[in-house]
């Protein structure tokens, strides 16, 4: 039977898991979009989804036909996480970074990646002053709101690690002087999954950390079209205006984080993330920081689609962007295979995890 | 989480399976082994398949339990019933007559019960059932450790029937399958050694109880040891008597050759009687070996026998009889041919064999055939006895006190007359019971509620007219003691039928059927004799004719008793004339009529019986057949009254039951997407509306903030988080929604699912619904080890 075997088959798209409301506008993606009928949906929820749309919309300009990518980047830098991109080269992974970095109108830092690069060209060290004759802080690239860190797995481990430092705390110590980053402080890393000589994929802590990875993936024949005309005249990227102030964007985040979130819709978070503990496909599962991670990334995935409250659709739409870079599978499989088969792992085990529905509390 | 468990099921058997060894003590043979292992596995079987196939435990238990009478059917009664397992009124009889057969051996006989028809049913009913218990407490109770608990109770009845007792070490295979399956299905931290414990506990309790009562169940009618497995040994041996002529078949039991004509052949006789029942009377026994080739003498007491009479040979031959008594006709004076040692009642010269079984003996007996009623025997009887012997005597004569008084007087009007000689008062109580309208009835008592032996049945009997052996002789034996003559109810066998002729006798057969009661008297000079009461059975009085009539004195003094014993002992033919009343008898009794008479119950509520039983087969088989969809609509009436959620299960096991996927991981927006996708490419636009009104207010209801409730109504909320980009005509649907309860609105959705589906997937979903597969949980699009 036709109609079973399509409404059985899981892996027939990520557009499953968003099925129904977002199947028809957004096949692959969260689902963006201000509500129609705005009475219904709480102020603050509203606000973040119409600045969200905004934000998405204005990257567009810039990517075509990445529409999931976009609206993925944009609700993880709402929900205040890392992203890890990764991808084959020349599918816009730097652009992606740049377009949100120029959108919110914050301020951007991009460092590329060496093997020569060392910690301190990442955080800064301190300059010797000739006028005052002492030393001055000469603050790195790593002070400012979004760190573009391009091709991070060819820098050297201790390098990846001083920036995952700055990552987790959200702070540089340098000499035994404590600078604060700037807030909001987002770190969009890319990364080529094709092993080249040289590199140092990141280690499964360092993965952690990221709250999702995101695959970009070729574009379709149209957009890459497009995209080609487009570059004809010159970089669009140069054309982007911020839409939305910093401020704007610390309230977006804000309201995300007050997101409702029922004690099933957590619980299943939970089951989910354990499941992949549970699964032999893998040696190792995700952990307690990626529930975390996982149930963050819902609650903004909720405000920006205008609503209050999270519900296991979220999870589910979420579940393979930030659990699948975590996860250790038994039979790893190599390059651009590899973020495939976490994919399909991932899924099976949301597989066996039920929906919690209890309507009467 | 519960899964299938092959290996469960392996240490279950094998639990089963360990309890054929204690029972081997039980049961002689070993075919009985295989009806059980045939049950059981069965059983076991379909739960195994069942619950792979996801059926829910309960359901697999009750299809597991409705499988048992078909089986039962179609294994014993298979040739008679419909269709080979539907049962109709022969199958009915089969039943009742391995019941009977059943009930009886149960009660009398002495392990191990000699295999046959009703013990492999028996078995094959107790292994289904067993397994059933085995197998629901394993998987549907969860409680293996229970299965201890009946495996001990095999062990007790096991302990409690066998009579040499049972090595512990047949306990072995049993402990040990019942620890292998305490060890599996013991859980990590809280290992079920209480559960081992207590079922320790009642296998020791069950040992010492076997210790304690031995023998346990079967009634002893000489404590002990003199037990039969043919008639008597419950608490109302004559009662059981009745039972067992109704009951038995008209095979071979044994057959004999005679010197003298037919003999009544004696198991043992009954003397105390306190006023309900009549029991053997213990006396003194003793031990005696019969030789082999020749004859050697019986022991006997003092009252065993009298002076005049004459010897005969009786050689018997068992064919199918299996008894620790051995028949033999009274009085017995010497046995051989007889591979066993035998314990003697000196009173009455009851022959109970020590360890061996009557069955396939052949032995011969030599027989002092008292002569009552010869002149010398006569002048006997007025010569005082020793006074150890009147002692003995005297409790032959007893009566109990409240014996209803129409009973003496009946017997002082019947001797009246005949003057004091015992001989001619017995005679004349015979002819009393063969003359003035007595009719020989195995159902009349039943059927009037006098059946038994008591006093007040006696009574009642002499008011009636009607029954059968055992009132005939319980009669008699309390009119000759209310005239003082010792009397004693002898039980045995009638003569039977002549067979064969050869130089040495007349061979005669006895079938089964042939059990009887008969009163003896003891008449001075000729010890015991034995009178024929009983309308158109047997031979009045056979032996003894021949001593009134030459006897001048006593012909006159035995007028009445002439033309009957005349009749009847002329030659063997009348022996046969007297089968046609037997045979106008014979319908009624051992045949099927029999089985249920025992019952109590007249022939004719026998149709309903079976009619019923029909019936529930025809039920039983059905509702296995349907059971599942039956369930299910169980099932959807308790969900339905559960609220929100429950509607919400209805809708997606209905989604399920008509072959559309709608596994549990499946949120309820995207199942409501698909569903209603599904719904609006069949025309069922409206039901798709409803389930999108009802997917969202359940999704309010499961994960909003409490309190907030979509304020344009669910409707319009499912609209708006549709997005500015759903355009669908779907939102146009819900408009009219507002008013429609949750429930409506399921409903609504459940018969649009039904109508999208065809006509054959809608049968297909009730009578094999698939929701009530449990919902296999590893259920991922890639198949994982």
């Amino acid at each position: 039977m036709d109609v079973s075997q399509q409404l059985a088959n899981p892996s027939s798209g990520l557009g499953t898991f968003a099925a129904g409301r977002h199947a028809a506008e957004t096949p692959a993606g969260a689902g963006f979009g201000v509500p129609a009928d705005q009475t219904a949906v709480p102020a603050a929820a509203l606000a973040v989804a119409q600045g969200a749309q905004a934000i998405a919309a204005n990257i567009s300009r810039v990517i075509a036909g990445k529409q999931k990518a976009i609206e993925l980047t944009v609700t993880i830098f709402l929900a205040h996480g890392h992203i890890l991109i990764e991808d084959v080269p020349g599918v816009g992974k730097t652009m992606l970074a740049k377009a949100l970095a120029a959108s919110v109108g914050a301020s951007v830092k991009r460092i590329q990646f060496t093997p020569d690069l060392l910690p301190s060209d990442v955080t800064g060290s301190p300059i010797f002053n000739q006028a005052t004759r002492q030393f001055e802080f000469e603050p790195g690239p790593v002070f400012a709101n979004i760190v573009i860190a391009d091709e991070i797995n060819r820098a050297s481990p201790r390098t990846q690690s001083a920036l995952l430092e700055c990552m987790e705390e959200g702070q540089v110590t340098v000499d035994g002087v404590t600078y604060g980053l700037p807030s909001p402080f987002h770190v969009v890393a890319t990364q080529n999954p094709i092993d080249m000589e040289g590199t140092h994929a990141l280690l499964e802590a360092q993965r952690d950390r990221f709250m999702a990875r995101i695959a970009m993936g070729y574009p379709d024949e149209d957009a890459e079209h497009a995209m080609v005309r487009a570059r004809d005249l010159a970089e669009p990227i140069t054309a982007l205006r911020p839409v939305a102030s910093l401020d704007a964007v610390a309230r977006m985040i804000e309201a995300g984080r007050r997101t409702y979130v029922a004690d099933a819709v957590s619980r299943y978070a939970v089951a989910l993330t354990r499941a992949t503990r549970l699964s032999p496909a893998l040696i190792l599962g995700a952990s307690p920081r990626a529930a975390v991670h996982l149930l963050t990334a819902a609650k903004a995935l909720a405000a920006v689609q205008g609503r209050g409250y999270v519900i296991p659709d979220d999870i589910q739409v979420l579940a393979e962007p930030v659990l699948a870079h975590r996860i250790m599978p038994a039979a790893p499989a190599r390059g651009t295979e590899a973020i495939i088969q976490a994919g399909a792992i991932i899924r099976d085990c949301m597989a066996t995890v039920p929906v919690p529905i209890a309507a009467e509390r | 989480m519960t899964r299938v468990r092959p290996g469960l099921t392996g240490v279950v058997v094998l639990l089963y399976l360990s309890l054929i060894v204690p029972v081997t003590h039980l049961i002689s043979g070993f075919d009985w082994i295989g009806w059980y292992v045939a049950f059981g596995l069965m059983i076991f079987a379909v739960g195994l398949i069942g619950r792979a196939a996801g059926l829910a435990n309960g359901l697999v238990g009750l299809i597991q339990a409705a499988l048992i009478p078909p089986a039962l059917t179609a294994a014993f009664a298979a040739d008679v019933a419909w269709l080979w397992v539907i049962a109709n009124a022969r199958v009915w009889d089969r039943f009742s007559d391995l019941a009977g057969d059943l009930g009886r051996a149960f009660l009398l006989e002495v392990s191990p019960l000699v295999a046959g028809e009703w013990i492999f049913a028996f078995v094959a009913l107790s292994g289904a059932l067993l397994a059933w218990v085995f197998d629901w407490y394993v998987f549907t109770v969860k409680a293996p450790a229970a299965t201890g608990l009946f495996a001990a109770l095999i062990g007790v009845v096991a302990v409690a029937f066998v009579r040499q007792g049972l090595p512990l070490t047949v306990f072995a295979p049993m402990a040990l399958a019942y620890l292998i399956l305490l060890a599996v299905t013991a859980t990590g931290a809280r290992p079920r050694w209480a559960g081992g414990a207590i079922a320790a506990g009642a296998v020791a309790l069950g040992l010492a109880a076997g210790q304690i009562t031995p023998g346990l169940g079967i009634g002893g009618l000489v404590e002990g040891h003199n037990r039969s497995d043919v008639f008597i040994g419950g608490d109302n041996p004559l009662v059981d008597l009745g039972d067992d002529l109704r009951a038995s078949p008209s095979t071979e039991a044994l057959r004999y050759r005679s010197e003298i004509g037919p003999v009544y052949l004696r198991l043992t006789s009954l003397a105390d009687f306190d006023g309900t029942t009549w029991l053997h009377r213990r006396g003194e026994q003793r031990l005696y070996t019969p030789g082999q080739s020749d004859y050697t003498t019986v022991p006997a007491g003092d009252i065993a026998g009298g002076a005049v009479g004459a010897t005969a040979a009786v050689e018997i031959e068992i064919v199918e009889l299996n008894s620790e008594w051995l028949p033999a006709p009274y009085q017995p004076i010497g046995l051989r041919g007889l591979d066993d040692s035998l314990r003697v009642d000196l009173d009455d010269l009851t022959l109970a064999l020590m360890d061996g079984r009557t069955e396939a003996q052949t032995y011969s007996t030599l027989v002092w055939r008292a002569d009552p009623g010869s002149h010398e025997a006569r002048e006997l009887a007025v010569q005082p006895l020793s006074p150890e012997a009147e002692a003995m005597l005297g409790a032959y004569t007893q009566l109990a006190a409240d014996l209803p008084a129409v009973i003496g007087e009946t017997a002082r009007q019947v001797a009246a007359g005949v003057g004091d000689h015992p001989l001619d008062q017995g005679l004349a109580l015979e002819a009393f019971f063969r003359e003035s309208g007595f009719v020989y009835s195995m159902s009349t008592p039943a059927r009037e509620g006098y059946d038994g032996d008591s006093g007040a049945v006696v009574a009642r009997f002499l008011e009636v007219k009607s029954g059968y052996c055992v009132h005939f002789a319980a009669a008699m034996t309390l009119m000759a003691r209310e005239l003082g003559i010792p009397a004693r109810v002898a039980v045995g066998y009638l003569p039977g039928n002549p067979v064969s002729q050869d130089g040495a006798g007349t061979w005669y057969s006895v079938a089964a059927d042939r059990l009887h009661a008969w009163p003896e008297l003891y008449i001075r000079g000729s010890g015991w004799v034995g009178f024929e009461p009983t309308v158109s059975r047997g031979v009045a009085s056979a032996y003894q004719s021949q001593a009134p009539l030459p006897s001048a004195s006593g012909a006159a003094a035995t007028p009445s008793a002439d033309p009957s014993s005349a009749a009847s002992a002329s030659a063997s033919p009348p022996s046969r004339s007297a089968s046609p009343p037997t045979a106008s008898a014979s319908p009624g009794e051992p045949g099927p009529d029999g089985s249920t008479g025992s019952d109590g119950s007249a022939g004719s509520s026998r149709g309903p019986s079976w009619q019923v039983w029909s019936l529930a087969t025809a039920v039983l088989l059905v509702a296995a057949g349907t059971a599942p969809g039956w369930w299910r609509m169980v099932a959807r009436r308790r969900r339905m009254r559960r609220g929100l959620a429950g509607l919400w299960a209805e809708i997606v096991a209905t989604a399920r039951d008509l072959g559309l996927a709608a596994p549990p991981w499946r949120t309820p927006a995207a199942l409501a997407a698909e569903l209603a996708s599904w719904l609006r490419a069949n025309n069922q636009d409206a039901a798709a509306a409803a389930l999108e009104r009802l997917a969202s207010r359940l999704e309010l209801a499961a994960y909003a903030p409490p309190g907030s409730s979509g304020p344009p109504g669910p409707a319009g909320r499912a609209a708006a988080a549709r997005g500015p980009a759903a355009q669908t005509p779907a939102s146009v649907g819900d408009a009219p929604a507002r008013g429609t309860s949750d429930r409506d609105d399921a409903w609504a959705v459940i018969r649009g699912l039904r109508r999208s589906q065809s006509r054959r997937a809608r049968l297909l979903a009730w009578w094999l619904p698939q929701s009530q597969r449990r919902a296999v949980r590893p259920s991922g699009p890639t198949p994982r080890s």
